[in-house]
């Protein structure tokens, strides 16, 4: 699978943060979690996923397991 | 002191536990949840760590369903409070502390809800029978404790809520007593929500419990506030925890019933429950003897199932005087009505209360003597 840079994961809380970023390690995916920059006007604060070296597969483990993605942004 | 007073709260507790709480002052003073600061961040994930320990110690898969309240009371209210619904009706035990009987009343009271008492019987098949003749179709569900506080019998919880759940009714625990001394499987015995407290059985500290959420029923809420999260909506966020955990939660509090519960999976539950219960076997055969003393329960029934902990009255005196006189040799024990007036009505002891005795893994056989030399010596006074 093709690799894609960093992937930014907005989740909401810091507990469904920590649970995706336990997730990707599970499967040897390094992850960490980051207070979300850009909140949108309508949300306000929370918290993301930032895997360093995503590939697409990343949103399709957290989606089977339960985590309900805001938005994802690409950072090439 | 010698402590027989662990089913209110154990004492001591473990070293892992007294030492996270010092080491969570220092190392995670920041809000969890919050920030966006290293401290936060560590902070964050010791409490997430937490969660784990407790959702794969009560068989729960969604981390994000177990949620941290101030004790098992508050849990109660939550839930009880959460689901109601004006005309729904609910039914407790005989045996129920006033953690569950009081929020209940109080719906009754604020002419919400109502609700019925099933009598806990000797026999486990008379029991569940007792809580089925009780469902009605405005029934919400069933809550019950998983033992008596004050006798120790314990309920047959599994069956009561396979019975709860063949109506289509739901079953809420009240887990404050068993929980640590008797293995408790959220899916595998049927519970919707368990309610616990992290200072007895969990060798927590004081000031922590536990909600778990095992059941798609959306609560009400018992309170709002700042979550943390989706900050910009004024209305309470659905997602858990967040939902039931508004404000900064008790962080060293939560770090340390972690260590507690990790303290009681090396031991073993089953190891646990059989260290105590020999220690109140010795109590039961002891006083058994004394002509002066009154027993309500046997913990050596081959029909009944106990908890370790035992009630006792010396005849003549006051459950609360022979406390004191305990008191006097130092032996802390917890006498009266312990917050549960419907069981000491059940067992006939509500006019003189009951002096309950309740050891914990670190009890030794050296205090169970002292102990009994001290009932010795006020029964030989009458």
């Amino acid at each position: 699978m093709k690799i894609l840079n960093k992937l930014i994961i907005k989740v909401g809380s810091v507990t469904f943060a920590l649970k995706a970023k336990d997730i990707l390690q599970n499967r040897g995916i390094r992850a960490q979690i980051k207070k979300t920059s850009n909140p949108s006007k309508g949300e306000g604060c929370g918290y993301s996923v930032v895997v360093p070296d995503a590939t697409e597969s990343v949103i399709g483990i957290l989606r089977l397991s339960g985590i309900e993605i805001l938005e994802t942004v690409w950072v090439k | 002191m010698i402590y027989f007073d662990n089913a209110a709260t154990t004492y001591p507790k473990p070293e892992a536990v007294k030492n996270a709480m010092l080491y969570s002052l220092n190392k995670y003073g920041s809000n969890p949840g919050r920030g966006g600061h290293a401290m936060s961040y560590e902070t964050s994930g010791k409490i997430y760590e937490t969660r784990k320990i407790i959702s794969d110690f009560f068989g729960i898969e969604a981390t994000e369903n177990i949620i941290f309240t101030k004790n098992c009371t508050e849990s109660l209210n939550i839930v009880i409070k959460g689901l109601a619904k004006k005309g729904g009706h609910f039914i407790c035990s005989s045996l129920d502390h006033n953690a569950v009987v009081r929020p209940l009343e109080a719906l009754k009271n604020y002419g919400v809800c109502s609700y019925d008492i099933a009598k806990v019987e000797e026999d486990d098949f008379d029991t569940v029978r007792n809580f089925e003749r009780l469902i009605k179709p405005q029934t919400i569900a069933v809550v019950c404790t998983g033992a008596s506080n004050v006798f120790g019998k314990m309920l047959p919880i599994k069956k009561i809520a396979a019975m709860a759940h063949s109506y289509g009714k739901l079953f809420i625990l009240d887990a404050a007593q068993t929980a640590g001394a008797v293995r408790i499987d959220c899916q595998n015995d049927g519970i919707d929500f368990l309610c616990t407290a992290g200072h007895k059985g969990l060798y927590g500290p004081m000031g922590t419990g536990v909600l778990i959420l095992n059941s798609n029923e959306r609560l009400n809420t018992l309170y709002e506030g700042g979550t943390g999260s989706y900050s910009a909506v004024l209305s309470q966020p659905e997602k858990y925890p967040d939902r039931f955990e508004s404000g900064t939660v008790n962080v060293p509090g939560i770090i340390a019933l972690g260590e507690g519960v990790r303290f009681v999976s090396s031991i073993g539950i089953e190891n646990i429950y059989r260290n105590e219960q020999k220690h109140i076997i010795s109590i039961y055969e002891a006083l058994r003897g004394i002509p002066q003393i009154v027993l309500y329960t046997n913990p050596v029934s081959m029909n009944e199932r106990f908890m370790p902990l035992i009630s006792f009255n010396v005849q003549g005196i006051h459950s609360e005087d022979t406390a004191s006189r305990l008191a006097d040799d130092d032996i802390a024990v917890r006498a009266g009505l312990h917050c549960a007036p419907l069981a000491h009505k059940t067992y006939g002891t509500t006019d003189t209360g009951t002096v309950r005795i309740a050891p914990s893994i670190f009890t030794q056989e050296k205090d169970v003597k002292l102990l009994l030399t001290s009932i010795v010596k006020i029964a030989k006074a009458i």
